[in-house]
């Protein structure tokens, strides 16, 4: 097997090229018709005027290690009076495998602003996460392009003059399962992100404002990333921009109201079938197993145990030793030793556990620049 | 004389042609209004051709695609259920749709479907079929929380009574205005399958004359083993083994019912394209399966393809890393708690005897107490979600 790798990574490049022109057969991005479908899956966007801007094939994760089959890389700009307000670089197959495509890095690390694992087991993969990124561009000629899409893009916005900031502001998702995968990342341009002119360019918010409505912007991009792999986006969908005006939760709970009026109102739902399920989206019911795993009830059950231990050690050491005092010390000291000695050993477990080391393999794309 | 046949022939093409053309329009402005109305309020067939009738791959129910076998389908009943159970969240609606397969003045088969409208955010759980412990087919395909995948199956009889769900009595009111008939027994395979935000469940119900239903497997073996059906097909079933399936083909090596048999090779075979159609990548050229009644006796071993599973047993692996945990617990405190007590009693031996009565103690004591924890505070189980059922088991 190892020579088919290695013919792979040989092909890669000659795959790059036959394919840069020829690709967008598979798909349908005429701006107008939303979502955007790109090889069997929708691909949701913010508002605006989307140009394919880059494609290109490639077989090889950013390691260069062989991927299960061919993948697409697509990069999409949002141009605005000769500025991108924002860019999209999406890596999907396509054709299905049968083990899988690995998670992101970025879904398994802890020092972004957000990762949330959200599923990632035997193939199934669903998580988002958000960070700033420094992106190479014209503006810093000196880097290689990261990937030949992203290189194209860049010639592209040479050519016709647009001018792209060098700090990026990125939330993105990687959604998967055993056959399919799509990972996408949406990059605005800080500017781009006043609440007052939607995506329109303005003197930037703080950069930890910014931050704070990309986090919340990320679960609804990645709810929608989610349908879209499945087929399930409404006809005419479109992300909002993370502007800070659409708050994660508010929208999602304002949406399925307006759906549920919707069913009212072509007569699906009784009026008291409406009220029903709209209190239903108002208030949120507990999780029905979530009391069975609170760390209470783990508290509680070790506090308990400690009980019994310190009871049998006691009888124990008074029928060896015949010395109430003796007994007492040991029963004592060794509940507090053992109790302390327990909790680190718990914790150094959390910390280094080599058996729940998530070893579903990593597959990562060659991203436009570097994750700050 | 060559010319002037090929003449006359031309000219009788030509009127066959054209009148044919014209009986073709006629029809359709006939009929098309007529299904166009039942069409638009029960979603779309996945190709572009607008009829009630469906010879294509799959029809779509609240953004879900459920795959058809081949055939000629047509729509009898259509309906929103709500639930009883507000536990999912707001769902909007269930969709449920009744689709009928005729065969002469009979009807052969038909599906029933179930679709939530809107996506929750908790997921769906199981069914009762799915956990049924009665003689049925059950088959787990997918058990890691939220995502849920499982086929169920085995004899029916269809329901007649007035309590029957809407949607079914609007399809025997089609069946009865029509003079069909409809038999009383058939042989039901389903599939439950949901994720985070949506379900879909659908039943197929196939003709169960040409199955044997005599023999009914004995009460114990009736859970197929995923791995039972790899006695077949030769490779062992890894993913379809949930927990109910382990034991009982050893203890009980009765030849299981030719029906269990049948469904058992189809849900694997069906499987496939019930995930495509869940994620909505069912293509109008995908191969879907034949029903069970319509394949030839013989076929129906040699199609057996069970899945091998990939996935090695996680509880193993549970098992695996208690044992290591527990001993480099038990080196650390047996050590701190040997060194105690030498210090308080000052002789080792003695130290050393209690020490090692304390730790079988404990040891003793733990099953027992972890035992009655698990007694006091059960794992709750598994979120159940039923839709309404036009058929109960025979």
């Amino acid at each position: 097997m190892m020579w088919m790798g290695g013919l792979i990574r040989a092909l890669a490049p000659i795959c790059v090229l036959l394919v840069g022109a020829g690709a967008d057969a598979a798909e349908s991005d005429s701006g107008t018709d939303r979502p955007v479908v790109l090889y069997g899956k929708q691909i949701p966007l913010p508002a605006g005027n989307w140009q394919r801007v880059g494609s290109a094939l490639t077989a090889t994760d950013d390691a260069g290690h062989p991927v299960p089959g061919p993948v697409m890389s697509v990069v999409l700009f949002r141009v605005e009076q000769g500025t991108v307000t924002a860019f999209v670089t999406i890596h999907t197959n396509l054709r299905p495998a049968q083990q899988g495509w690995g998670a992101a890095a970025a879904c398994r690390r802890t020092d972004l602003y957000a990762a949330t694992p959200g599923v990632d087991h035997g193939g199934d993969v669903s998580c988002s996460f958000a960070a700033p990124v420094f992106a190479v561009t014209p503006a810093a000629p000196n880097h290689p392009p990261s990937s030949p899409a992203w290189g194209l893009a860049l010639a592209e916005a040479r050519e016709h003059g647009w001018s792209l900031p060098e700090t990026w502001l990125m939330a993105g998702a990687r959604v998967g399962d055993r056959e399919d995968f799509i990972d996408i990342r949406y990059h605005f341009n800080p500017r781009s992100l006043s609440p007052s002119n939607t995506g329109a360019l303005s003197a930037p918010p703080s950069r930890a404002v910014l931050i704070e409505r990309l986090v919340q912007w990320r679960l609804i991009m990645a709810a929608a990333v989610d349908a879209g792999f499945k087929n399930r986006l409404a006809a005419g969908f479109v992300l909002p921009w993370p502007d800070g005006t659409a708050n994660g939760a508010a929208l999602e709970s304002h949406d399925r109201e307006q759906a549920l009026a919707d069913l009212l109102a072509q007569g699906r739902l009784t009026p008291a079938q409406y009220q029903e399920q709209v209190h239903l989206v108002t208030t949120p019911n507990p999780d029905p197993l979530g009391d069975v795993n609170a760390l209470w009830m783990v508290a509680a059950k070790t506090v308990g145990w400690r009980v019994v231990v310190a009871a049998s050690v006691a009888v124990l050491s008074y029928a060896f030793t015949g010395s109430a005092l003796v007994a007492g010390g040991i029963t004592g000291v060794s509940t507090l030793v053992n109790g302390g000695l327990y909790f680190g050993h718990e914790l150094l477990w959390k910390t280094f556990d080599p058996y729940t080391e998530n070893t579903d393999p990593i597959i990562d794309f060659p991203a436009v620049g570097l994750t700050g | 004389m060559k010319t002037s046949i090929d003449k006359s022939f031309g000219r009788i093409a030509g009127v066959v042609a054209v009148s044919s053309a014209v009986l073709l329009v006629g029809w359709l402005a006939l009929t098309v209004p007529a299904w166009a109305g039942a069409l638009g309020e029960a979603g779309t067939a996945t190709t572009s051709s607008d009829s009630r009738l469906w010879v294509h791959t799959a029809i779509t129910v609240a953004r879900k695609q459920i795959p058809l076998p081949p055939g000629l389908w047509a729509m009898a009943g259509r309906g929103d259920e709500s639930l009883t159970d507000p536990l999912p969240g707001a769902y909007g609606v269930i969709e449920s749709i009744a689709l009928l397969k005729m065969e002469g003045g009979s009807v052969g088969s038909f599906i029933i479907i179930h679709a939530n409208a809107l996506p929750v955010d908790r997921g769906w759980g199981t069914n009762d079929e799915c956990v049924a412990s009665n003689p049925a087919l059950i088959r787990i395909y997918d058990d890691h929380s939220p995502d849920f995948f499982c086929a169920f199956g085995g004899p029916v009889h269809v329901r007649r009574d007035a309590a029957a769900p809407k949607f079914w009595l609007q399809a025997l009111d089609v069946i009865r205005a029509r003079g069909w008939t409809l038999p009383d027994r058939w042989l039901m395979s389903g599939f439950r399958i949901s994720d985070r935000h949506d379900v879909v469940e659908v039943r197929y119900y196939d003709q169960a004359a040409p199955i044997p239903l005599a023999a009914p497997p004995r009460q114990e073996s009736a859970v197929i083993p995923a791995s039972w059906s790899g006695s077949i097909g030769g490779s062992p079933g890894g993913l379809a083994s949930g927990p109910r399936d382990a034991g009982d083909q050893a203890a009980h090596p009765s030849q299981p019912a030719p029906w269990l048999v049948v469904l058992s090779g189809w849900s694997d075979r069906m499987k496939g394209a019930i995930e495509q159609g869940f994620k909505g990548r069912l293509s109008d050229t995908q191969d879907i399966p034949i029903l069970p009644s319509e394949m030839s006796s013989g076929t129906h071993k040699a199609q057996e393809t069970p899945e091998a599973g990939q996935d090695s047993n996680p509880l193993l692996a549970l098992f695996q890393k208690s044992v290591v945990k527990m001993l480099s617990w038990k080196v650390i405190g047996i050590s701190s708690g040997l060194t105690i007590k030498y210090l308080f009693i000052g002789n080792f031996s003695t130290a050393a005897t209690l020490q090692v009565a304390t730790s079988v103690t404990t040891g003793v004591l733990y099953v027992g107490y972890d035992m009655l924890w698990e007694t006091l505070f059960p794992d709750k189980p598994k979120m159940r979600i039923n839709f309404s059922s036009v058929a109960v088991r025979s």
